[in-house]
């Protein structure tokens, strides 16, 4: 198993577009914290006091945005076996299906986690210190316990890039599953949440309450739970994703 | 007709377990196998075997379930009915497949935004093989100068010959081509004729499917001919011919035969 897991990690980290989406989900989320926070700050300046405004919260914006990188990845990691027809090399190395499809899954969810972790509190961090005097210093930021939600937030990530390479194994192509998801978390599942309260298990709903720790949700549910939800659906999508990869030809 | 009992071997590693049936000499086994899609049968209880140190020729017109049969053997199709057996064993069985069995399928099989190199080296490792197989198979394959190159921009006989190359990776005692003079130009042919005679001489067992039936009746030792997913003769390429101008004129006999009798 740490033979097919390996294997696989080189035949990602070798095809330029995943280092890539890497790279860019880095450089996209901090940037974006930074700026966004520092617009905010002038926003702040105007308003006086007036305004509710959380920096922990306003730390995490920027998670919500670089999401979109984490589908990116999560979809090109498998997307690319369906490509020049890799998938076809892949299990004639790695005949075992369940095998070849856990150690993808493996290698997605180490390198989301790799992005993640690196992201994440980096873009909290420019996030405080573009906030200026708004912002966050390190102790009360970690008085605060706000390490809970960065370790919620990767999480979700892991999971978000997880879910997205599941529904790539189902789709059997990129373009689909690419659109659909993108929209999904950017803002087609804060529509249907408006529309429906359902809406608030969707899986990015409910995930991000892993740190978004304010966010209101139609059925009160706290961290845990939203993680569990976003999980659950995880769970199906690869259960589905497997029994139809395991049945079909290749 | 049999090889010499001390059939040469080139290949490392411990000696297989053989099933019921098999030895050195029938080390692929095809037995009553059968693949439907739909309502159309494309192999129909197909049965053969190909033997160590020979060129097995698996022939046959378009659409007549070569390929399809080697995907069978390969794990990548479910099979319907009957069995495919590498070395006594089912293919998705071996551990480290890539050093028993190289396969060489047509066309395709790599990520276009991958360089050679980079598409080998997974191979290799997935196959527990070090990276220094890598330069030694795109040497032996003629590609080292394309080692850096992404796979997008090979020619149709450079994507051959890394399909070929990744087959050779771990060295394998059985090797299955699946039209691999396809769209070669003349020379790639004889390339690509004499080194599968050599896979064969250094005591590999050669499976090559082809539709070009007197470019493989050239080089192999024993031929396997199907038409409508029924095999249709087996036999040395000499017996096959006999009374004939070629191999395919043969074919055409034989299968007019086939087909007067059936309809
Ligand atoms: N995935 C599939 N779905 C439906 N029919 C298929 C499928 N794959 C192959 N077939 C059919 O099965 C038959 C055998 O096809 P196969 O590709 O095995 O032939 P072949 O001998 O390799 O031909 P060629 O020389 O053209 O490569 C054909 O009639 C083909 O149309
Ligand atoms: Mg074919």
């Amino acid at each position: 198993m740490l033979v097919d897991v390996r294997a696989e990690g080189r035949k990602l980290v070798t095809l330029p577009v995943v280092p890539l989406s890497m790279l860019a989900t880095f450089v996209v989320t901090v940037a974006l914290a930074g700026i966004a926070s520092w617009s905010m700050a002038g926003l702040l300046d105007d308003a006086g006091a007036g305004m509710d405004f959380s920096p922990e919260d306003e730390g995490f914006q920027s998670v919500h945005f670089g999401q979109a990188g984490m589908v990116v990845l999560g979809v090109l990691a498998v997307g690319g076996e369906f490509a020049g027809n890799q998938v076809r090399t892949s299990l004639l190395a790695m005949p075992g299906r369940l095998r070849f499809l856990a150690a993808k899954a493996a290698v997605v969810a180490l390198l989301a986690a790799l992005t993640a972790s690196v992201t994440v509190p980096l873009a909290f961090t420019a996030s405080q210190i573009a906030l200026g005097e708004y912002g966050m210093s390190l102790s009360t930021a970690l008085d605060a316990g706000v390490l809970t939600p960065m370790a919620g937030a990767v999480l979700y990530w892991v999971l978000l890039a997880l879910l997205a390479a599941g529904c790539t194994v189902l789709a059997r192509n990129t373009v689909a599953p690419l659109a659909v998801l993108v929209a999904l978390v950017l803002a087609l599942s804060q529509i249907l949440s408006m529309v429906t309260d359902l809406g608030g298990l969707l899986p990015d709903q409910a995930g991000s309450l892993l740190y978004l720790t304010d966010k209101e949700n139609a059925f009160g549910l706290d961290a845990p739970q939203g993680g569990a939800v976003m999980a659950a659906w995880v769970a199906v999508v690869w259960l589905l994703a497997a029994v139809r990869f395991v049945r079909r030809d290749a | 007709m049999s090889p010499e009992d001390d059939t040469p071997t080139v290949h490392h590693g411990p000696m297989r377990r053989w099933g019921p049936g098999n030895d050195d000499e029938s080390m692929i086994e095809i037995r009553g196998l059968t693949k439907r899609f739909g309502a159309h049968t494309a192999v129909d209880d197909l049965s053969f075997t190909a033997a160590a140190g020979q060129v097995t020729g698996f022939l046959g017109p378009n659409g007549a379930g070569k390929s399809t049969t080697l995907r069978m053997l390969l794990g990548l199709d479910r099979i319907d009915a009957g069995t495919a057996t590498v070395t006594g064993v089912p293919y998705t069985s071996l551990r480290r497949p890539g050093t028993v069995v190289g396969a060489q399928l047509d066309v395709g099989g790599a990520h276009p935004a991958h360089t050679a190199r980079a598409h080998l080296a997974w191979i290799a490792r997935a196959n527990g093989l070090p990276l220094t197989r890598v330069d030694e198979v795109l040497e032996r394959v003629d590609l080292t100068r394309a080692a850096r190159a992404r796979v997008r921009t090979f020619s149709l006989g450079m994507g051959q010959r890394l399909n070929l190359a990744a087959a050779l990776l771990g060295d394998p005692r059985v090797v299955v081509m699946d039209e691999p003079v396809n769209g070669l130009d003349p020379a790639g042919i004889r390339w690509m004729r004499s080194f599968t005679r050599g896979l064969a001489d250094e005591g590999r067992t050669v499976l090559l499917s082809s539709h070009l039936m007197d470019e493989i009746a050239r080089i192999a030792d024993h031929l396997v001919v199907i038409d409508g997913g029924r095999s249709v003769a087996q036999g040395t390429p000499e017996r096959l011919t006999d009374g004939h101008d070629s191999l395919e004129d043969a074919f055409f006999a034989l299968t007019s035969e086939v087909r007067g009798g059936v309809s």
